[in-house]
Formats: C-alpha cells, structure tokens, sequence
C-alpha cells in the first residue's frame, strides 16, 4: 500500500552549467559535458588534471568556495521560504578551503571549516529558523538527508524541511582522490566499458519538503513526491564497495517497503554512476537482483556535472524531478561504448517515456548506501 | 518503546558498561585493544585497529562495550541489523589537518591515501560498520546544540518509522566516548534496562561529551539502586 508520501515543493541548483537547474537540464541534455581543466591549482602532479567547476568562484577575500556557491543558490531560490522551516545540511568537507588556507599561509581559519560553523551560516543565509543538522554519510550524504527530510515529515515530527547541499572542488579533495588511483584522465565515463575513473564536480542544491496537508494549505504547486528511502552499509570495505552489490540491494529494498511498493512499479533509475570500475559494475549488479528479468532505462549524470560530492544526491534527485516532468532521460554523458554488464540499461541519447516513478541510488566511502522513490 | 539496552564508554584513563556495573580503570592507551580482548569485550580483533584514527578507535571501542553491556554476540564476517549513527563537536577537523599537513610537508605531490579516508566525519562508523558486520543506516549527524539528546531523538525517529532494527549511537572524540544500543521492546523492560526518553531527560542540555558520560553513571547508580532495592 502506497504510503502517505512527503511533497516536494520548490527545488534549484548551481551547477558547472551554469545556475538553475533548468541550465543543468539542458545541459545534460545537449551530451555535452562541464568537466573540464581544473585552473584552481596545480594539477600536474596529480592522475587527472580534470573537475567540474562552477566559474567565477574568486578564492580569499573572506569567502569560501561553498559558501559563495551557496549565495549564488540563494539568488536562485524561486519559492517563497518558510520561514520555520527545519534545515539540514549536507556535505561532506564544506568550507575546506579555509582549513587548506591557514595549512598553506598561516592565515586563521582551521576552525571556519567546521561543518556546524557552515550550518549556522546556511541558517542565516536562507532566513529560515527552524532545527537544524547537518549529515554527512559519504557520497550518499544528500540523499541520506533526503531521506531523513521525509522520515521527519512523515513520523509529523516536522511539516516542513528545506535541505541544501554543497560541496566544491579543492586541491585537498583532488589530491585524496588522486592518492587513492580513483580519477579518470578523461572526463568521467559511467558505465562505458573503458571507464577509469570519477571526476570530481562542484554543487550547490536545495530542495524544500513539506507534508502534504502544509502545501494544499499553502497552495504550494507540488512537484514531485519522496515515496519512499531506504539506508545500509555493505560492512565490507572502508572505500571499495561491496563486489556483489548486497548493501545496495539491501537498501533498494528498503526502500520499496518504506514506500509500500513493488519493483514493478519503477520506471527508470537515476543510478550512482560514478565511472569507477567497482561502483558501476556493484550498481548494475544490485539492479539486476532486484529486477530481474526487466530492464529499465538507467542513466548516470557524473559524465556531466562530474561527481559533486555531497551534492551528488540531492543533484541525481533534482534531474529526476525534470525527467518526472518531462517524461524524458537525459544521455549518459561521456559514454561511448557501454559496458557489456550494462547493455541495454544505460542509454547514450536522451529517452522518452511514462515517467512517473524514478529510484534515484547513490553509494559512498565506508560503503553507505541510499536508495530514493521519487515519484509525481 | 524504545529501549536501551547498552551504553559503554570510555575515557582517556577509565571505560565502563552501565548495566554490567563495569568501571575499569587503565594507564597505557597502546594496550586498550589487548585488554578488551583479554576481558572478551571485544570478541574479536578488530581489523588495522592501529591505522585508525583516534575518533575511530574510540567509536569501535565505545560500540564494542555497548555491545558487551547488552550481551550482544557478534562474529567476524557475520552480518547484523544494526545501524549506527555518530556525532561529536569537530567532525573530522582534527583528521583534515593531519592528511593536509602532511600532503603540504611532502611537497603538495603525493599524498596518502590512508589518511585521507579519515577526511570523512562518516569513515569512524563505518570501520565500525566494517568491524562488527553492521548493514543498517551508517550516517554521521552533527547538531547545533545538545548533541547527545538530539542524535538520540533521530535514533528514536529512525526505530520507530522502521528504518532501522536497532541502533548504536556514537558521541565520540580523540578523547572520549560515548556508545548507546537502542533497540525497540514490545514488552517491559527487563535487567534493569532504560527507556530511552529516561535517558534522554538525563543527557537533555548537555554538550559537553565528559558530562554526559558523568550524568549517565549518575543517572546509572540511582538505577541500580532502584533496580536492586
């Protein structure tokens, strides 16, 4: 039985795009990507001199990367905010940059780069003053607090809840990726059968959830509904995924019976894709055991906007929004030769059909998984 | 009702489990790992245990006493429904400037990997996840206020909506922490077992992490007394 789901409300992002996610969606669209040479740092001694970067972002002068990014968001917010709504933030290393500028210059800052600092100044910025958190879980960071956004409203400990993510690139997490041989030289290519590797992208979102008896109130135009999540932890490896895609799968599951749903009645998967070798190969698996026999048209973003980190979720959850309203999937951008594993699920132009009902995946460090049904 | 069924913690110079009535007192951290072998509160070695950052090891030793407070078996490479949630003050501030440091100090060319992953406020749990075969939620939450009681409240939220089974719910530091097992109870409570809003009412304002170990052996000996008169 389908169960009473939280409404989605209002929703945009700055992206390597551009700002709005209308300009991420026609970007995806066009098959072309954002990743490009970072210019931020030197690269040369790293595996892979490429990232997603949003243009424009001036370092010093008082103001982290996120947190000018998170400006840029504010200017985009195109709904009226209220004003006790709950807020949670989800990233993974925030304002970073302070912390690499007193390690680099001796300029204070090691402090500021606290993520409950950034919380208290996401409070300010958005004008809103309810409770807030912050979630971190890895790559799975913003759809974890997605997911905890529904739980809220739905046990009606809340009625209201605005999530926003950000994450930027930084020389701190480039070379960490890079120690660990995770970049791909190229631009990321998902479920491609000569994939190497991520590219780390830059993003900031939000997303403002209400329950559905605050937005008929409201009159509030309803987007899309959070239908049901699921959250679990392969308890393999602390940064390769389980090979099988149990914990995936695990949370897939999960997440049908939180929505009081079947397999049968998803119609397209927004997937995690980064362009690793384990993770795509572990998706696809997990998708596998829970379809079976049917394939469902499948699509990665992280070609496009490269892999924003803490924003990776709440973005795949906003593109899905647009594939809801369009009844179109964007191409797996980057893609060339699909992976044999994949034939048939991932797609390298744009797709047409009914689509009313997405599950949106995404897997971390630590091997954190979440699964989302998002549905009209 | 929720209920709780474990707390364990440890200090820099004494751990403990409150409902086994357990205060150990310690000199040498080194040697902590082979004394909780020795007392079988860790059932079994935990894997690179002396890679791990401070934060996690406190957080795999804090979930192991918990573990061994509600008499929970566990072994290696079997998997359990039990999540774990964490939080603390700095997130992983302390981790960051170590990787970035020594990234810096080795000429900005090569870092290390395995510092690195303790860049993540979420890499303590899930090297606990790892360890003790835990697969449900695995998420890090950090509050501006009254972290205790708030992170105990979405562990409430969490059981009661059925997004988890049971749950271990971390409050760790380099220095201190704090480990509590949450699991839902259809019937009454038994071994002297708390509610969990009785401990929440106990840990409520505090944020300071040593307070709130204090509070709980507090809260712990008037139980006791209560549970044994």
């Amino acid at each position: 039985m389908l169960k009473a789901s939280p409404v989605i409300v209002g929703y945009n992002a700055v992206t390597p795009y551009g700002e709005g996610i209308d300009v991420c969606w026609q970007g995806l669209l066009s098959n072309q990507t954002s990743i490009d040479d970072i210019k931020r740092f030197d690269t040369s001694h790293f595996k892979s001199s490429k990232a997603a970067t949003i243009k424009d972002l001036v370092p010093g002068k008082g103001k982290s990367f996120v947190f000018q990014m998170l400006e840029r968001l504010k200017k985009n917010i195109n709904n009226p905010m209220p004003e006790d709504a709950d807020l949670i933030l989800a990233s993974l290393n925030g304002e970073i940059d302070f912390l690499e500028d007193e390690i680099l210059t001796g300029k204070k800052g090691l402090e500021e780069s606290r993520l409950g600092l950034l919380l208290a100044k996401a409070h300010d910025l958005f004008k809103v003053k309810g409770r807030g958190m912050v979630i971190s879980a890895a790559c799975a960071s913003s759809s974890v607090a997605i997911a905890r956004a529904a739980s809220l409203i739905r046990s009606k400990k809340s009625d209201c809840v605005l999530v926003v993510s950000c994450d930027c690139v930084s020389e701190f997490v480039i070379s960490g990726f890079s120690s660990l041989m995770a970049l791909d030289k190229q631009s990321a290519r998902p479920f491609d059968k000569n994939r190497e590797g991520l590219n780390v992208g830059e993003a900031a979102a939000y997303i403002l959830l209400m329950s559905k008896e605050r937005a008929d109130k409201e009159k509030r135009a309803v987007k899309g509904s959070i239908s049901g999540w699921g959250i679990s932890c392969d308890a393999n490896h602390v940064t390769g995924p389980s090979i099988g895609g149990e914990g995936l799968f695990l949370a897939i599951n999960r997440a049908l019976e939180s929505g009081g749903m079947a397999a049968e009645e998803i119609n397209s998967i927004c997937a995690h894709g980064t362009g690793t070798v384990y993770n795509d190969s572990m998706e696809m698996k997990a998708f596998k055991n829970i379809f079976g026999e049917k394939v469902l048209p499948t699509y990665s973003i992280k070609g496009g906007i490269g892999h924003t980190m803490g924003s990776a979720g709440l973005m795949d959850a906003l593109v899905v929004l647009e594939t809801i309203q369009s009844n179109v999937l964007p191409p797996t951008v980057g893609t060339e030769n699909v992976d044999e594993e994949a034939a048939g699920w991932i797609k390298k132009e744009e797709v047409r059909l009914e689509n009313d009902v997405v599950l949106s995946t995404n897997s971390g460090f630590g091997g954190i998984n979440s699964a989302l049904i998002i549905g009209l | 009702m929720i209920s709780m069924q474990g707390i364990g913690w440890i200090t820099e110079d004494r751990f403990g489990s409150i409902f086994r009535e357990n205060i150990t007192e310690y000199t040498d951290r080194k040697k902590v790992h082979s004394i909780f072998r020795d007392a079988s509160i860790l059932l079994a070695p935990i894997k690179n245990f002396g890679r791990f950052d401070k934060v996690s090891r406190n957080t795999c030793l804090a979930i192991s006493l918990a573990l061994f407070d509600a008499g929970i078996d566990y072994s290696k490479g079997t998997m359990q429904d039990f999540g774990i949630l964490s939080t603390d003050e700095e997130g992983c501030l302390q981790s960051n400037i170590e990787y970035f440091k020594d990234y810096v100090e080795c000429g900005r060319k090569l870092s290390r990997g395995n510092l690195f992953v303790y860049t993540l406020p979420s890499t303590p749990i899930a090297e606990a996840a790892i360890n003790f075969g835990c697969q449900g939620p695995v998420l890090y939450l950090t509050f501006q206020e009254d972290q205790t009681n708030q992170i105990l409240e979405q562990g409430r939220i969490m059981i009661e909506s059925k997004e988890a089974t049971n749950l271990l719910i971390v409050n760790a530091s380099e220095e201190e922490s704090i480990c509590f097992l949450l699991k839902e109870e259809k019937g009454a409570l038994k071994n002297g077992w708390m509610d969990l809003e009785e401990v929440q009412r106990a840990v409520k304002g505090i944020g300071v992490l040593p307070e709130v170990i204090k509070k709980i052996l507090q809260k712990d000996k008037n139980e006791v007394i209560d549970y044994i008169s």
